[in-house]
């Protein structure tokens, strides 16, 4: 199976700072691929990288088997790269459905003159309302986003990236600030993506549990470098990637 | 399945009903119970309204502090006198060319202007109002500086002339009205929507693959496109033009307007409107402490109702229904409505 | 005629100068752009006008009561117009607001000193004649003054103890609070000055322009100034207001119509060529 999402010698660093080192990445359709590290390692630049956020230094991007090094965000969006944040991102002087129009805008992509004339798109809803019944909650459509917790805001961002019908997802730290049911129905919306739709996952995470438990293949970073890269059974037992978490021992003693 | 078609109709009559009574209230009544000064100055108003639309477009849908469309109101009121004085061009058609204009200056300038962000985009807005506003002092053998160009023909088509006051009025509301509804259509639509999230979070507009700069500079040119509209309406309805009515007193005028109405929505970009324009007339008794008084009622708007009076009404009975769980069930997701429903297409 | 143009365009420069480093103590302390400072810069004029023709003070005394009542309108503007908005999410509310202040200071100035233009004579009269050319005393002094009055506000902020406290607080309010530097003051004290700086600034320009509320449009002049120099820069403020007196007073040479434009078009050029301006702020872009 060829890779959705191919990072080839990626650099980047700021002033100085290398955030990532010669960064090599593979992601599979329809995998989940977990990236962690400690904090700091360059997780979420590196998601910035990719999405078009940041420009790199030097490297390679590919998506779906194209060069989009050079591509603006959108661009990358528009061809089917998703994406959701740490902190959850929403329009906030706009209504709920608004919010998830913009995806549904995102997925079909016809022209404004057509979208004057029509009617409004309620074709989308239906998805909608099986991914909301796998997140396990319930809203209203005309609410603002403040009316729901934070837990819920970012599986409504989750099911935001879902409903643009993407073909590989960005997905960082979703767990955290989310209680246990939460990240249950969170974690069978992530396989639901992967499973209907092929969807690739490149999920950056804190809980071990969650990793250990949803990934196919994990990609560890330190200061922006790959350590390792493997099976979660492999990076368990992997020292490097232990000397990473927990620091050498010489460090440890001080 | 039925269910949904019944609450579509009762929808489609409120609609109804509600339009044909604002069309009675526009049409009827509003011409019936004024005199011809207050149609004067009720016209002034739509005209401004229009301009206003195009900067509520910026400001509320879009984020943009622009002073702006003043400057296009001159470029377009210029140009449709001089296509109509010069040219003998009828009035509607180089009030369009005039909006088109207007809307071509507006999309090259942005091209250049929307990679500034946030405030230096309002400066350099700013900048444009000035250098045109010299502009259309200073260039005496177009403009005719600051004596303006006289006799401009009013409204005609097909052989009628809008001779009255009240002639350019239901003119002028026809034009607000078709002006409110494109952008009442036009907030429902996919480029509505990107601008919305230009507006919210240009983080959440990239990675949906809105083009930030591109959103932009279409809004710039839209609302340029209804400000160009409105100052060929203005030289059409008042027969004259003069630089002193594009200075940058007056593009303050308008953003006072609109955020005193409250941005988002056309129904308190109008309200703004009115009031402002018609403030002057209803607090004539207090002679010249009528802009002291305004300028006070101002800074009180927006710090009590910093979304204008349309933003706090809609806000207040947003909360209303929130609090008497006044909700209709086709909002609600998560309950299995929509899943039902398309099990039975 | 050059070094008349000259002169002229560094007076000139450095009214501008006053004006824009006024609003960029606003844009550093709070990040609100105040519109209404140059009616307040009008009101400079005015209030200086009142004390010395219809009060009847001396230079001295005139100047003393003129900037106390300076910092006090100064410090009543930033609790009517800027801290009941402090908190708002909308940039624009506090725009708006500050345009409302600037027509009721306007309107205000009108309704005591009538809407005719007042004549205010000039401190040091007559002229001086350089190189052929004559020159009104006044340009000079005017430089002088603003030289003084910048170099103060430089000293305040770079080198005083007062005015890295006040700095630090505008960078970041939370941690001040958390110091003890209550920001109330820091930011009344800011006000203060702002509207001190650019009374004196109105006061100035009185005998070289009639007194009347058209003075309020040299506001743009600063923000032009302002942005050209680098927005959010005490030093920026200062040389690129400079460069707006001087391009506005040697544009005569070649336009007297488009005087205006050719300063915003510069302005414009500068915003896309060079978008951070001369000199990169210290603090980021708050508004």
């Amino acid at each position: 199976m060829n890779p959705i999402l191919k990072l080839t010698d990626v650099n980047k660093s700021f002033g100085g700072v290398v955030v990532a080192d010669h960064v090599n990445l593979s992601l599979l359709p329809g995998e989940i691929h977990g990236l962690i590290g400690p904090n700091g390692a360059g997780k979420t630049t590196l998601l910035n990288l990719i999405s078009g956020i940041y420009e790199m230094d030097s490297g390679k991007i590919e998506f779906c088997g194209k060069d989009i090094s050079k591509m603006p965000a959108h661009n990358r969006a528009r061809m089917g790269l998703g994406r959701t944040f740490q902190t959850p991102r929403f329009l906030d002087k706009t209504d709920i459905e608004e919010n998830l129009m913009i995806a549904n805008d995102l997925s079909h992509r016809i022209s404004f003159f057509r979208s004057f004339c029509s009617k409004k798109d309620r074709s989308y809803l239906r998805l909608l309302e099986e991914l909301t019944g796998i997140a396990g909650f319930t809203f209203h459509l005309e609410d603002d986003i403040s009316s729901l917790t934070f837990g819920q805001r970012k599986l409504l961002e989750i099911i935001r990236a879902i409903l643009a019908r993407p073909k590989a997802i960005l997905i960082d730290e979703p767990a955290a600030g989310l209680n246990g049911a939460e990240i249950q129905n969170e974690i069978r919306l992530l396989q639901w993506a992967t499973g209907h739709m092929g969807v690739g996952i490149l999920l950056i995470e804190h809980s071990m549990d969650m990793i250990m438990s949803v990934c196919q293949t994990i990609t560890v970073l330190n200061f922006g470098c790959v350590i390792a890269c493997g099976t979660p059974d492999e990076i368990a037992g992997n020292e490097d990637v232990i000397t990473a978490y927990l620091g050498r021992d010489t460090d440890a003693e001080d | 399945m039925t269910k949904t078609k019944k609450m579509n109709w009762k929808r489609l009559i409120l609609v109804l009903v509600l339009s044909l009574g604002v069309l009675f209230l526009f049409y009827g009544l509003i011409p019936r119970i004024s005199g011809t000064y207050t149609i004067t100055v009720l016209n002034g108003a739509l005209i401004y309204y229009v301009a206003n639309i195009g900067c509520a477009l910026m400001l509320g849908q879009c984020g943009l502090v622009s002073f702006a469309s003043v400057a296009f109101m001159g470029i377009g009121g210029y140009a449709s006198a001089l296509l109509s004085v010069r040219l003998g061009l009828n009035p509607f058609a180089s009030m369009v060319l005039a909006a088109a204009l207007a809307m071509a200056a507006a999309w090259l300038l942005g091209l250049a202007l929307m990679r500034l962000n946030g405030t230096f985009f309002t400066f350099s807005t700013i900048a444009l109002v000035q250098i045109c506003y010299t502009i259309f002092n200073g260039w005496k053998e177009v403009t005719g500086g600051p004596n303006g160009i006289p006799q401009i023909p009013g409204f005609r088509l097909f052989g009628w002339e809008a001779k009255t006051y009240f002639a350019n009025y239901y003119i002028l509301i026809t034009l607000c009205i078709v002006a409110a509804a494109v952008a009442i259509r036009l907030k429902k639509t996919n480029l509505g929507r990107a601008m919305s999230s230009v507006r919210d979070n240009e983080l959440v507009a990239m990675s949906m693959g809105v083009n930030v700069f591109r959103t932009k500079v279409v809004a710039f040119a839209i609302s340029a496109a209804y400000a160009g509209f409105a100052g060929a309406a203005l030289v059409h309805s008042s027969h004259y033009v003069v630089s002193t009515y594009f200075t940058f007193d007056n593009a303050t005028t308008y953003i006072i307007q609109v955020m005193v109405g409250g941005v988002y929505n056309v129904v308190g970009v109008f309200l703004g409107t009115i009031l402002i324009t018609m403030l002057p007339e209803w607090l004539r008794p207090l002679q010249e402490y009528i802009r002291l008084v305004y300028g006070l009622g101002v800074i009180l708007l927006m710090i009590f109702m910093p979304m204008g009076m349309w933003g706090s009404m809609s806000a207040l009975v947003k909360r209303i229904k929130r609090k008497l769980h006044i909700r209709s069930k086709m909002t609600t997701i998560g309950c299995g409505t929509f899943a039902q429903e398309a099990e039975t297409q | 005629m050059y070094l008349q143009l000259l002169i002229v365009g560094i007076a000139m420069g450095m009214i501008y100068a006053l004006l824009s480093l006024g609003i960029v103590l606003l844009v550093r302390a709070v990040g609100v752009l105040n519109f209404a400072e140059g009616q307040l810069f009008m009101l400079g004029a005015y209030v200086t006008y009142a004390l010395t023709y219809q009060a009847g003070l001396p230079l001295y005394a005139t100047l003393i009561i003129a900037i106390v009542i300076f910092a006090l309108f100064g410090v009543l503007f930033m609790f009517s117009v800027y801290w009941p908005l402090r908190k708002s999410t909308w940039g624009a509310t506090i725009i708006i607001s500050c345009l409302g202040a600037s027509t009721v200071i306007k309107e205000v100035a009108k309704l005591i000193w009538g809407s005719n233009p007042l004549v205010y004579e000039p401190l040091v009269k007559g002229t001086i004649s350089i190189a052929g050319a004559k020159l009104e005393y006044q340009y000079l002094f005017i430089i002088a003054i603003c030289i003084v009055m910048i170099i103060g506000v430089e000293l305040l902020f770079e080198k005083l103890y007062v005015g890295r406290i006040m700095q630090a607080a505008a960078q970041n309010k939370y941690a001040a609070e958390l110091l003890g530097i209550a920001t109330v003051v820091t930011v009344a004290v800011t006000y203060a000055l702002s509207a001190t700086l650019v009374g004196v600034g109105g006061w100035l320009v009185a005998p070289l322009f009639l007194v009347s509320t058209s003075l309020g449009d040299f506001l743009l002049k600063g923000f032009a100034g302002m942005v050209i120099g680098g927005y959010g820069s005490i030093k920026g403020a200062v040389i690129g207001s400079i460069f707006v007196g001087i391009a506005e007073s040697f544009s005569v040479l070649i336009t007297s119509t488009y005087k205006n434009a050719i300063v915003f078009l510069i302005l414009i050029i500068f915003l896309i060529v060079k978008p951070k301006g001369l000199f990169r702020p210290k603090i980021s872009e708050k508004a």
